[in-house]
């Protein structure tokens, strides 16, 4: 991807995301097929974080349909979704953004560089690669999940073993967030408008009725999705978004802004010793995602306490009674609020789609931030200003083939 | 003296990216592959633009939907010694190839509102655009798979992929039969080398590894439509791009 921006007196007049990724017309090829199949194939729209493609879309055919999915499977749905937080955080945060801070944007030669460090971010990946086996079935394209449930739910055995690992892989977020946390970022100060899901007494992931906003908005899911306005520039294959005509951010940021006091115990007494500047500089992004990192792996902690009171039965299926309807579906991706709609007719199959995704909505955000940290770099040498930029772009986490779909 | 390692390029065109993240789920493993060989190209994890020399291997995921992917993936075959199709997408046009068989006018109508103004190209499978070497099946790949190849390909091996049919492996490994069910799956006639991973989760093959060459395609589709009926048989088959050439080959 590369960024464009229109320079005026040394102002920015407009900065746009120029996207070479194609159009594969993702919401196109999913009309006028059963609904079975929207799962396994926006799951497809992004290799790093499938996961919350495929739960959207069930969630959002689950509302259509009007089925309702029980507790245990809804504990292996967030099991499922942190497992992905984790590893597509991890990405991110040690080998895609961290090393714009670092002095190299070599991957090969920072993992030569920090060894040690790098080992435990693995030890972590590894971790959230083995919770969406277990759960999912496989880390990149789930399997296991359908629309009412699961085909197939794991043995207790192999939860057990999670569990056992879950003290000792915190332990080692802690310590790459600690690697991390002496990282001195750049000055921005930016108004930041973060938007969420939002669930009663928990730190929000797989989202439920409503969506918030750091300037007290609260929505319904429904009133959201209406409000989001989608705009096309002429050549572009992305949607960007806007709400009530303004920018937003989503992600973890704006997820740890929103909902900092439901963070579980370590992530929060990390967050607090976060300085005043989180609240209005973007580049904290890394820092919120490092977080969320540890959030996480304390929740797959209590999910997997939870589940072994449980007997947890092979599988837990529905049979799906078809009728005409729509609904939207959201969950909070690694890059923020997704949203997927479909509206379905009374044999079941698909006759509309729209996909919100969180690089769509934040890239206004981002082209504000830019507009406001580029004129800060008009003394440097280019080569330093280019990085720089990227450096910004970067901390955002864009996803370009979610963003394209 | 320092023996001169082999230059790999791992490249992305229009796709999910997920195979890129897929052959680095054991990154310890991909490490002792980047030390056997020099990784020149990845842009998961390095952020230089393409500097264009010989590369000994060059994998390539996704397809060329662009003007613009079209014109690297050629560029990029000038360069390679030998050029491997990483995934479905590259092997025949994955997930998006629907809009071949659905009218990709009519599709990209209903999805943009500047509908015209977009790249919007046939899918094609990456052989018939440039000359391929080798394949490494799934989507996403099995990362065991890419392993393999890759280190076989660095010391001058042929890499191989054992003829047989998923069914064969989901036998093996035990697991419940679902075309016995009454469920459609397509792992009698798919090639094997995923371990079965799906219908270890229930989930019937839907031949994203493409054909098993030994198999009878026939007597499955018959089998299936009885089921199901043609049309969905045909809607499984359009999921991972495979519908065409299986149409070709049944007719041969």
């Amino acid at each position: 991807m590369g960024f464009e921006a229109k320079l005026f007196d040394g102002q920015v007049k407009e900065a746009f995301a120029d996207v070479l990724e194609g159009a594969r017309l993702i919401e196109g090829i999913i009309r006028n097929r059963p609904y079975e199949d929207a799962p396994i194939i926006t799951s497809r729209i992004c290799g790093v974080c499938p996961v919350v493609h495929n739960l959207a879309a069930i969630k959002a055919i689950e509302a259509a349909l009007g089925v309702k999915p029980d507790d245990t499977v809804l504990l292996f749905r967030k099991l499922l979704l942190l497992g992905e937080i984790i590893q597509s955080h991890t990405l991110h945060v040690f080998l895609l953004s961290a090393p714009d801070f670092l002095g190299d944007t070599n991957d090969f030669n920072i993992i030569k560089k920090y060894p040690k460090e790098l080992e435990m971010v693995f030890k972590v990946r590894d971790f959230s690669v083995k919770v969406m086996r277990v759960v999912g079935g496989r880390s990149v394209h789930p399997i296991a999940t359908e629309v009412g449930g699961f085909k197939v739910l794991p043995e207790k055995k192999k939860l057990q073993e999670i569990l056992s690992e879950c003290d000792n892989i915190l332990e080692k977020a802690k310590d790459s967030h600690k690697f991390i946390e002496k990282i001195k970022f750049p000055k921005l100060e930016v108004e930041l408008r973060p938007i969420s899901s939002s669930q009663a007494g928990e730190y929000s992931f797989y989202g439920g009725d409503n969506i918030i906003s750091g300037q007290g908005l609260d929505l319904s899911l429904q009133k959201f999705y209406k409000s989001i306005e989608e705009l096309q520039r002429p050549k572009s294959v992305v949607k960007e978004t806007s709400l009530y005509k303004r920018h937003y951010l989503v992600g973890a940021l704006a997820r740890i802004l929103n909902q900092n006091e439901l963070l579980n115990p370590a992530a929060k007494k990390l967050f607090k010793k976060m300085p005043e500047e989180v609240k209005s500089n973007p580049f904290y992004n890394l820092f919120a995602q490092s977080i969320e990192i540890i959030h996480c792996i304390e929740e797959i902690k209590n999910i997997l306490e939870k589940l072994s009171s449980l007997k947890i039965p092979h599988e837990i299926r529905q049979k799906i009674v078809l009728r005409a309807g729509e609904g939207v579906g959201s969950v909070d991706a690694p890059r923020g609020t997704l949203l997927h709609f479909y509206k379905i007719n009374k044999s079941g199959k698909i006759v509309d789609c729209n996909i919100i995704t969180p690089t769509a909505q934040f890239l206004n955000d981002l082209d504000h931030s830019l507009k406001i940290y580029i004129p800060q770099l008009a003394t440097l040498k280019d080569e330093e200003r280019v990085l720089k930029i990227k450096s910004l772009v970067r901390v955002y986490d864009p996803c370009i083939s979610c963003a394209t779909h | 003296m320092k023996a001169i390692k082999p230059k790999i390029g791992i490249f992305s065109l229009s796709c999910c990216e997920g195979c890129e993240n897929a052959i680095s789920e054991y990154p310890r493993e991909f490490l002792k592959l980047a030390n056997k060989a020099e990784i020149v190209e990845f842009r998961l994890l390095e952020d230089a633009p393409i500097k264009f020399e010989n590369w000994d291997v060059a994998f390539i995921e996704g397809s060329a939907i662009t003007a613009a992917n079209l014109e690297m993936l050629k560029k990029i075959r000038k360069y390679a010694k030998i050029l491997v199709t990483l995934g479905n997408c590259a092997e025949f046009g994955g997930i998006h190839k629907i809009k071949n068989y659905r009218g990709k006018e009519k599709l990209a109508k209903a999805v943009y509102k500047n509908y015209k103004e977009i790249d919007n190209f046939e899918i094609e499978d990456i052989k018939n655009l440039v000359r391929v070497d080798y394949n490494v099946p799934g989507c996403p790949v099995n990362p065991e798979e890419f392993l393999r190849i890759a280190f076989d390909l660095i010391s001058g091996k042929i890499p191989r992929i054992q003829e047989r049919a998923v069914c064969y492996e989901c036998q093996r490994r035990g697991f419940p039969c679902l075309l016995q069910k009454g469920e459609p799956c397509l792992g009698p006639i798919t090639l094997g080398g995923c371990n079965a991973v799906c219908l270890e989760s229930r989930m019937p093959c839907e031949g994203c590894r493409g054909f098993y060459e030994g198999a009878n395609f026939k007597s499955l589709f018959k089998l299936i439509d009885k089921q199901v009926g043609k049309k969905r048989r045909e809607e499984i088959l359009e999921i991972f791009g495979i519908k065409d050439r299986l149409e070709k080959k049944i007719k041969k």
